[in-house]
């Protein structure tokens, strides 16, 4: 994997069994890490992205007026690199021989290096890109990405996968012809978000042009996809989500529930890659997560949110997304890196975790759809 | 015709007769290419702690194990462990945790744990996996379990697997064979009998615990029902862990096709057949 570096996190009773193997080296013996301690730690980094979520919602366009001096913009921050700076701290010992080793590896890795990481439950998900190096009262002016700097979402490329999951390196280029992508999507939310959109609006409008369109309730969505399982897909959900359930209008799934729905009769063959727009969606937690509908041979993986997202950001940012991988020919990675480069969808697009294959793409992009076609279609089919 | 691409050396005794595959067999393991990988698949899935193996009587669960999934799970890269000896199958007998705890006293006897694939690298991964004092504390303990009540033997055993598991640099996946026996010799079932109670004890605490191991435990299936009621994964009182219960079944289906019996008979002339066509082969197959 070239200069990158590969983490496997296991559970062992008490404690995170942490592995690392760099340049396809064997992995080295395990870390034993305080499972407890680094599920506090992930917690309060999450609570103090949803702490950003809600400043955003208070300043969506950064005036000053509305935050003097920046000042409350800078103890969230301030906060966020705390936490992250624990998390940190909980994951590499400085004072453990062991950890050194790590540590030490790390420090070496170029900006920009691949990190991935090998996920075997649901308790050893763990928010890696707020993990925080750097100096946490260095000075904040206007929200910028540049205060992301210390963070490892800013200096590795972070893939995090789950155990179980993934489909062979020939699967990630897809056929456009083949390809059937699926929204579930949130009525009420999404009709509420659709004037805040902007030029999103047309775009979202595009992509739920392509087969096999849009559906609003779950039971519905369900069904549309028993009946592409022998086509490469793209799921796309936009709902409430706990990290456990994802609720639409008028239905709602557990994460059980969606996982076997998903998995039931699927054919390994043709990839699924699942982008879960909803709040705390790779989260993962006791009593079960999302993150287990990826793991599955066939499964690509998903891209999903590790903390509390507002709606309309996140359906800019996942529209934006799937635009890129449907329509600029842009691979999964370089679709999910535009994203998050995008000012206008800063801070709150930085909440993505990529749990999928970043080389995931389609052979070329997708011819769009006339809207006007698409009703004549509608209508010869009536 | 499906093989499994494992690296071994052709078995000396290629003709089994009544008697089920060993590991050194794998050669000839045929027609359950698929069978396995999804086997395999399953067990080191995500949040996956136990994996149920059922099938008929005489559908090949033992050499199953034996010749297609443990092969597997050892081959490439993979860092999965087995305890006990030659075929890293434990059979359960009545009372299985003096069968998995004389297993553990083995390995800590030859005071390591190491893949049977090559891993060793350099001594970073180490061949000695727990510390010395802890290894001997632990094999005191197991060694005097042994003869006590075996609720105590289940809870040193977990002890013992947490503190190995931690050290492993990778899986440990304990594989136990012909589970039913810990129903059918125990007529009282979990209720009724101590080492039944604490077997199923074990398991539950293998999966609460959630210890860096995979268990197989392979049955017939007119035993799985029973054998899934006594295992109270679903209980509310282990509610912390996943709903899922961390339990996965496979049922192992006889083979009955025609073609896929033919190449059963067939794979242990195919040595032999470098050198010119055996004429046992067709008599077997009209046969």
């Amino acid at each position: 994997m070239g200069s990158g570096l590969e983490l496997s996190l296991d559970p062992n009773d008490e404690d995170i069994k942490l592995r690392w193997s760099k340049d396809d080296e064997p992995p080295s013996k395990p870390l034993r890490l305080k499972s407890k301690q680094l599920r506090i730690r992930s917690g309060d980094v999450r609570e103090a992205l949803s702490a950003l979520n809600s400043y955003v919602r208070t300043n969506e366009k950064f005036e000053q007026e509305n935050d003097p001096g920046w000042q409350r913009y800078a103890e969230i921050l301030r906060a966020l690199r705390e936490k992250g700076e624990a998390l940190r701290n909980a994951l590499l010992i400085e004072d453990d021989p062991p950890s050194q080793e790590l540590i030490s590896v790390i420090e070496g890795l170029p900006r920009g290096a691949e990190l991935r990481v090998i996920c075997s439950d649901d308790e050893v998900s763990l928010p890696l890109g707020f993990v925080f190096e750097g100096e946490i009262d260095a000075p904040v002016g206007k929200p910028s990405r540049a205060d992301f700097a210390g963070f490892w979402l800013d200096r590795f490329k972070i893939t995090m996968l789950v155990e179980g999951g993934g489909a062979g390196p020939e699967r990630h280029s897809v056929d456009p012809l083949s390809l059937k992508t699926l929204y579930a999507l949130h009525r009420t939310e999404v009709e509420n978000a659709f004037p805040y959109l902007g030029s999103d609006a047309t775009k979202l409008k595009q992509l739920t042009l392509l087969p096999v369109k849009d559906y609003y309730n779950w039971n519905a969505a369900k069904r549309a996809y028993a009946n592409i399982s022998h086509a490469e897909n793209i799921v796309f959900v936009f709902a409430h989500s706990n990290g456990d359930y994802l609720r639409f209008s008028d239905s709602s799934v557990d994460c059980n529930t969606f996982r076997l729905h998903l998995h039931k009769d699927r054919d390994a063959s043709h990839p699924v890659l699942l982008i879960l727009n909803c709040c705390l969606s790779v989260s993962g937690g006791e009593g079960g997560s999302l993150l287990s509908a990826a793991a599955r041979k066939g499964f690509c993986g998903l891209v999903g949110t590790e903390a509390e997202i507002l709606n309309t950001y996140a359906l800019r940012c996942g529209t934006r997304l799937m635009w890129d991988l449907c329509f600029s020919g842009r691979s999964l990675g370089e679709a999910l890196d535009a994203m998050q480069s995008a000012e206008d969808l800063f801070p709150l697009n930085l909440f993505y975790t990529c749990y999928a294959q970043r080389d995931f793409k389609l052979q070329r992009p997708v011819e769009p759809i006339d809207p006007i076609d698409r009703r004549q279609e509608q209508l010869q089919a009536a | 015709m499906d093989t499994l691409p494992i690296v071994a050396q052709w078995p000396k005794h290629p003709y089994r007769g009544l008697d089920f595959y060993r590991e050194t067999d794998a050669l000839l393991f045929r027609e359950r290419a698929k069978d396995v990988e999804e086997c395999a698949a399953i067990l080191l899935g995500f949040g996956v702690k136990i994996l149920i193996l059922q099938g008929s009587s005489g559908s090949g669960k033992s050499s199953f194990l034996r010749a297609g999934l443990i092969p597997q799970l050892k081959q490439g890269g993979r860092r999965n462990f087995f305890l006990s000896g030659k075929d890293s199958v434990i059979r359960c007998t009545c009372d299985p945790l003096p069968e998995i705890a004389c297993s553990l006293l083995d390995k800590f006897d030859s005071r390591h744990l190491v893949p049977d694939t090559a891993y060793r690298r350099d001594e970073r991964d180490g061949d000695v996996l727990t510390d010395v004092a802890v290894c001997e504390e632990l094999r005191q303990k197991l060694a005097l379990a042994l003869s006590g009540p075996r609720e105590e033997l289940a809870e040193i055993l977990v002890e013992a697997l947490v503190e190995i598991c931690g050290d492993l640099p990778g899986k440990l996946i304990l594989v136990l064979d012909q589970a039913e026996e810990v129903l059918t010799l125990t007529p009282g079932g979990r209720a009724g009998n101590e080492a039944a109670a604490a077997f199923f004890r074990f398991l539950e605490d293998v999966y609460l615990r959630n210890i860096d191991m995979r268990l197989v435990v392979a049955l017939r299936t007119e035993y799985y029902g029973r054998f899934r009621d006594e295992l109270r994964i679903s209980d509310d009182r282990l509610s912390r862990r996943p709903r899922s219960g961390g339990v996965e079944p496979y049922l192992l289906r006889p083979l009955r096709e025609k073609n896929a019996l033919l190449g059963i008979i067939d794979a242990p002339t195919l040595a032999r057949r470098e050198n010119g066509p055996p004429s046992i082969t067709s008599h077997s197959r009209e046969d």
